[in-house]
């Protein structure tokens, strides 16, 4: 989950505003697809790595991120060089390498609220086509919130099932997790509305501008 | 926070489709501990939503302070703080301080306002230090505190609450308890739980939508015993 990952700072990393590392990082994706030298591709992960201390976010995390990715580093290295060169590889498996980490160290340092803001910034162009951004993000919020409570959902309704001797129907699990899914959606939807939050005149409960202003009001 | 605000109810009916679901005259409400008691679907959860405007009546009036929930919407929400029975639907955001921050930012509070009320309230309920910890991770208990205290940094006048301590183990509804009793709003609690009730002013005991009994939590508890026998003698 999402919000999980977020390490809680302080620190100089969880300090720079969302919107700067988000343009940061999509300026490294950009540098790292024109740079053709491996070498200097590395240098810049081992930049990024060395942030991970000064972000307080541990350094084990660069490991497990290689580590859950190796199968696919793998897949890819093998292609590369099987159809083109051991260069073209190493490029390629150091330039995920890279952006995997500096995304990493994005998403580990950056509260969820702050990278919303910047996605509502980034779309707010898009009210006049009747786009309502700060709808968008807050259903994104609301994603995060609830993937793992679906997923106990389904595990709990397979365990029922599973102890009444249905083992895995897949109809007998999809029916009775709609209906809770459903019946979650209806609370939550009410919960939204007694707070006074997405009325019909603004949004999120709160202007777009003010968003703006403080767009990295919890990255900290 | 202080004197809270008079709730007033008259000829108040909720209909859904043929069935009446909540009949009530003329019903005032001023004490500031108030227990519903009732069997589900005696109409308890629905004279609460009707308070914060939730629930529409078909037909009569719910005022607070004065304000008609049907047509001043904005301005009783304010006032009226809802607990929802079951806090999985109520915390709608990642982490405790976008849970918090969710109902302060509906209000159009300046941050430094927003972080304040935050602290207090995060202090009040034992979440403090926790602010970034995942919302879906806390335990039972914890997830009860975090609804409590987004709901209370809103400073309403009035909170509301339906069955809050119906998933809570005993330690836990003691804790509940120990928590709501300092509170300086009016507090209205639907609840099974009639333990919960001892030291409150006015219970209201709910049967088909229609209050049977209004008076101590002692009269009213023992109305609604009452009740339960002659229904059972009756099957």
């Amino acid at each position: 989950m999402i919000g999980t990952l977020h390490v809680p700072g302080p620190s100089p990393v969880h300090a720079v505003p969302a919107g700067y590392k988000l343009l940061v990082l999509c300026g490294l994706g950009t540098a790292s697809f024109v740079i053709a030298d491996p070498a200097v591709i590395a240098a810049g992960a081992a930049v990024v790595i060395m942030l991970y201390p000064l972000g307080r976010v541990p350094l084990h995390q660069v490991w497990v991120q290689a580590r859950d990715l190796a199968p696919l580093l793998v897949l890819m290295a093998v292609t590369q060089a099987w159809f083109d060169s051991p260069l073209a590889a190493a490029l390629t498996v150091t330039r995920v390498l890279t952006l995997v980490w500096a995304a990493g160290l994005v998403t580990a340092t950056t509260g969820f609220s702050a990278m919303m803001a910047v996605l509502q910034r980034i779309l707010a162009p898009l009210r006049r086509f009747g786009v309502r951004p700060a709808r968008i993000a807050f259903a994104l919020t609301m994603t995060v919130r609830f993937v793992p409570l679906l997923q106990e959902m389904i595990q709990e309704t397979r365990a029922a099932q599973a102890a009444r001797g249905m083992g895995r129907n897949p109809l007998a699990l999809a029916i009775p997790v709609t209906i809770r899914a459903l019946r979650l959606a209806e609370g939550v939807a009410e919960a939204v509305e007694a707070r006074g939050a997405l009325t019909d005149d603004d949004d999120f409960g709160i202007p777009e501008r003010r968003h703006k202003e403080k767009a990295s009001d919890t990255d900290a | 926070m202080g004197d809270a605000p008079a709730i007033e109810l008259n000829q108040v009916t909720v209909r859904h489709g043929k069935r009446t679901v909540l009949d009530i005259d003329d019903l005032r409400l001023t004490d500031e501990r108030i227990g519903l008691i009732g069997a589900n679907g005696s109409g308890k959860s629905t004279l609460l939503r009707c308070l914060n405007g939730l629930v529409t009546p078909s037909s009569g009036q719910v005022r607070v302070d004065g304000l008609d929930t049907a047509q001043s919407i904005r301005q009783v929400r304010r006032k009226v703080g809802f607990v929802f029975q079951d806090p999985e639907a109520q915390i709608v955001m990642p982490t405790i301080a976008e849970e918090m921050d969710l109902g302060l930012k509906a209000q159009r509070l300046p941050s430094s306002v927003r972080r304040e009320r935050m602290a207090d309230a995060l202090q009040r309920f034992g979440l403090q230090g926790r602010e970034e910890d995942s919302a879906h991770l806390l335990s039972g208990g914890e997830k009860r505190r975090l609804t409590l205290a987004s709901i209370f940094a809103m400073h309403p006048d009035i909170l509301v609450m339906d069955e809050p301590t119906i998933m809570l183990d005993l330690p836990g509804r003691r804790q509940f308890r120990r928590m709501i009793d300092p509170l300086p709003q009016r507090v209205l609690i639907a609840t099974h739980d009639l333990e919960l009730l001892e030291g409150f002013q006015r219970v209201l005991v709910l049967d088909d939508g229609r209050i049977h009994a209004d008076g101590s939590p002692r009269a009213a508890i023992e109305a609604y015993l009452d009740l339960v026998d002659a229904r059972e003698a009756a099957a």
